[in-house]
Order: C-alpha cells, then structure tokens, then sequence
C-alpha cells in the first residue's frame, strides 16, 4: 500500500497529500534508496536475494532484472559473473558483476 | 665536446670550413698534431641529443624489442592491443598501442589502442595488425622507431540454432517456469559474443493499453507491461522464463470464470549475417493462458498454461 503511494508520488507528484504524508513518503524513498545501494558488485546472489526478488520473464544466470522486495516497481538490472561451470542453473553463490541504478517500471510477469 | 654547439655557434675548423653536416666521418688533432694528447669517450651521433657530453653516470637502459598482444574487454568482440616492450634490465613494459593499423579494417577496426571483430561471412579470417612505436633504442638512449606485428582472427558470423525447451515445472503460487537451450550455428557459444547475438522475447498482451491491466475481479490486482520486450546476451546458450503473479498474487471476490491470454515470440538478433540487426524469429506465437475456473464443487482455481505445460493454484483461497 505505501509502496503505491510512492509509485504514484514519483510518477503523478500527488499535490494533494498533506505535506507530513509527503515527507513519510520522501522518507521512506529515501532510506529504500539507501538500502538499495548497499547491493554492490563483488556481493553475491544469496546477499541480493535478502532485498530484492526475480523478476518475471525471461533471465539467465549472468544477466536478470530484480524488483525490490518492498516495493516491486523499484527496479535493477543486474549483471553475475559468467559461470567456471556450463550450468545455466542460477547459484546463490554467484558473484554480481554490475548492478544498475534502481529505475520505475511496471511490473513484467509475461 | 658538444658537436652540436660546433654547429650553432659556426666554430670554424682549421681550414675555416664550419661543421654543418649531421652525420659522417669527424677528424680531431691537437695542435701540436701527433704530440697533442687527446681523450674522448664517446661521440654523440645526432645532432638531436647532444645535450649530453661524455659517459652516462649509469649504465643505459633501452629497449632489445617489442611484441603485440591482444586483451580481452567487456565486449567480446572488441580487445585491448598492448605493446610489450623488453629492456635490457630484464624488466618488460607494457603499454596500450600508440599506432595501431589493420590490414583489414572491414574485419578488424582500429580505433586508438582498441581493434573490433566484425565477422563477415560463414569463414573464419586472419587479419594482420602492426604498430609503431618510438622507444629508447641503443646504449646512447635515443629515441628510434620500433615494430610489431600481430594477427587476429575474426571468427565466422554466428547465430543462434537449435532452440528448444528443455523443462517446465510448476514452482508453487501460480508460477509456471520454463527452461531454454539453444546452440551456435558454429558450433562455439562464444561467437555468437563476437556477432553481438541476442535471444529474447516479445510479450504481447490485449489491446494496446500499457500495463496491460488484469481482469480483476478475479485476478489479482496485477498488470503487465505491454509489450513487453526482453533481450539477454546469447553466449550462455541457455534462460530462463518465469509466468507468474506479480506483484499481488492475493485473488480478489468474488471468483468467476475469466481469462486471458498473452502471445509469446522467442527470437535472436545479431550484427552480422543475412537478418544482421534483425529481430528473427525462434519459436512462436506460443499463447499464455491464464484463467479462473470454477470446480465441480463450486470452488474456484488458477490455471496459467503454455506449450501443454501448466501450473495451477486450486482452490483458491
């Protein structure tokens, strides 16, 4: 529900909630933002996956869009490390290579 | 002594003939001839780099030779070209090429230190590279042009064969998983990085809105980007596809019978071949069917069904 609110504030800049509800908001986007960033190359699938989940659609194991737990229009796009091995099995020990700046899109699910 | 001091300041010889030349035979006699006694180290050979006299205090270090070699990058069809240059201290250098050339620059480009494959055809080609460097050179550290030669094979142009599905399951909350795998058409998933090849998708849902959004009630309060188009790098040969209930998997009441199907095209795209920078198809239309029906005993379920795969909630709570 909050998450909703805020997809809408970014998109819609809703005028008409109060200006406290307005800063919970900011806020909230803020520490998300804050806790987003703290996913960094080097780190491992296992450690994405405690904030974020798979997206639908199509993914490999070297490349997948991930949404954020708390609000799943908040978007990365992330790059792993190609596999040692030829299994196209996603593990949670593979490495992140490149993770993109979080990004607003509506939901993929196919 | 210091030749080209000679020359700027126009010493005269004996014979009063100035030293104007760069290179040649130089006689020296004392003036009292043969009984004059003259020492000299070293003559410095060009006119250039004469603003040292005499012995270098340390021995001279210079370069004996130099190589190419080739680095890969992010991109797999674009290396790095570094020269390699060995020194007479035993240490080796090694820089990005300063004067890089193709021999085929329609295979191989050069842009700086940088040369990018462009496959052309079903051949593999060799296409040579050289460059040219200005190194220290001989025992009087002087500059003097070095160069090296290398090739580099350009691989043919790959696409992507032989897609097929190799499992579906169904994973629990309405979530029917598929695997892919697919092949090169030269026999190396690696080419296909080399041709820039991608497989992807192309998800089209009813109508034109965007999202698309789901009937609801019954459906969760979900919706779908429309189209939505996917594209991945083709060289792990193998992806992915999850149809599932996202964000919301919560079903809203009161349940009936609706449905609703989405079409499916897997297809590739590389730079190079006959469909280069075309989207050409793999599988498909493939229909995603996603429906609540009711049980004989007045339940309801959700159905998701592709390829006669499917997954299933029932009953719905």
């Amino acid at each position: 529900m909050r998450c909703a609110g805020v997809f809408f504030i970014v998109l819609l800049l809703a005028a008409w909630i109060s200006p406290a509800s307005r800063s919970d908001h900011v806020r909230w986007v803020e520490e998300s933002l804050r806790s987003m960033q703290s996913i960094q190359p080097g780190m491992t699938r296992a450690d994405l996956n405690k904030l974020f989940v798979a997206e639908g659609g199509i993914g490999s194991r070297t490349e997948r869009v991930y949404v954020y737990r708390k609000c799943p229009y908040f978007k990365v796009r992330v790059e792993f490390e190609a596999p040692t091995s030829g299994a196209a099995q996603e593990q949670p020990a593979d490495t992140i290579a490149s993770i993109s700046k979080p990004y607003l899109e509506w939901p993929v699910n196919d | 002594m210091n030749l080209k001091q000679l020359q700027q300041d126009a010493v005269p010889d004996k014979n009063g003939h100035i030293l104007a030349a760069t290179s040649g035979t130089l006689a020296l006699s004392g003036n009292h001839g043969i009984h004059s006694k003259l020492s000299f180290d070293k003559l410095v050979h060009s006119s250039e780099a004469t603003e040292y006299i005499g012995l270098l205090p340390n021995p001279c270090n210079y370069v004996t030779g130099n190589g190419l070699f080739l680095l890969s990058t992010d991109d797999p069809a674009t290396y790095e070209v570094d020269v390699e240059a060995d020194w007479t201290d035993g240490s080796i250098t090694d820089d990005p090429s300063s004067d890089l050339s193709s021999g085929n620059s329609s295979l191989a480009s050069v842009s700086g230190s940088l040369v990018t494959l462009h496959p052309s055809d079903g051949s593999s080609h060799s296409v040579g590279l050289s460059d040219m460097e200005v190194e220290t050179s001989c025992d009087i550290c002087s500059g003097d042009d070095f160069f090296a030669n290398t090739s580099v094979t350009v691989p043919p142009c790959a696409i992507p064969n032989n897609f097929q599905q190799t499992s579906c399951s169904d994973q629990g909350s309405g979530d029917l998983h598929f695997t892919y795998s697919w092949g090169s058409s030269t026999g190396q998933l690696a080419d296909l990085g080399v041709s820039h090849c991608t497989v992807g998708e192309n998800v089209t849902y009813p109508g034109t809105a965007n999202p698309f959004p789901w009937p609801s009630p019954p459906f969760p309060n979900d919706s779908s980007t429309n189209p939505t188009v996917i594209d991945l790098n083709a060289t792990l040969g193998g992806l992915q596809d999850d149809h599932l209930l996202a964000p919301s998997t919560t079903f809203v009441k009161p349940y009936s019978a609706s449905s609703f199907t989405a079409t499916q095209f897997y297809r590739y795209k590389c730079a190079c071949g006959a469909n280069a920078n075309t989207y050409v198809n793999l599988v498909g239309p493939l229909s995603i069917t996603r429906s609540v029906s009711q049980n004989s005993n007045g339940s309801f379920k959700f159905t998701v069904t592709k390829s006669s795969c499917s997954a299933t909630i029932n009953p719905l709570p």
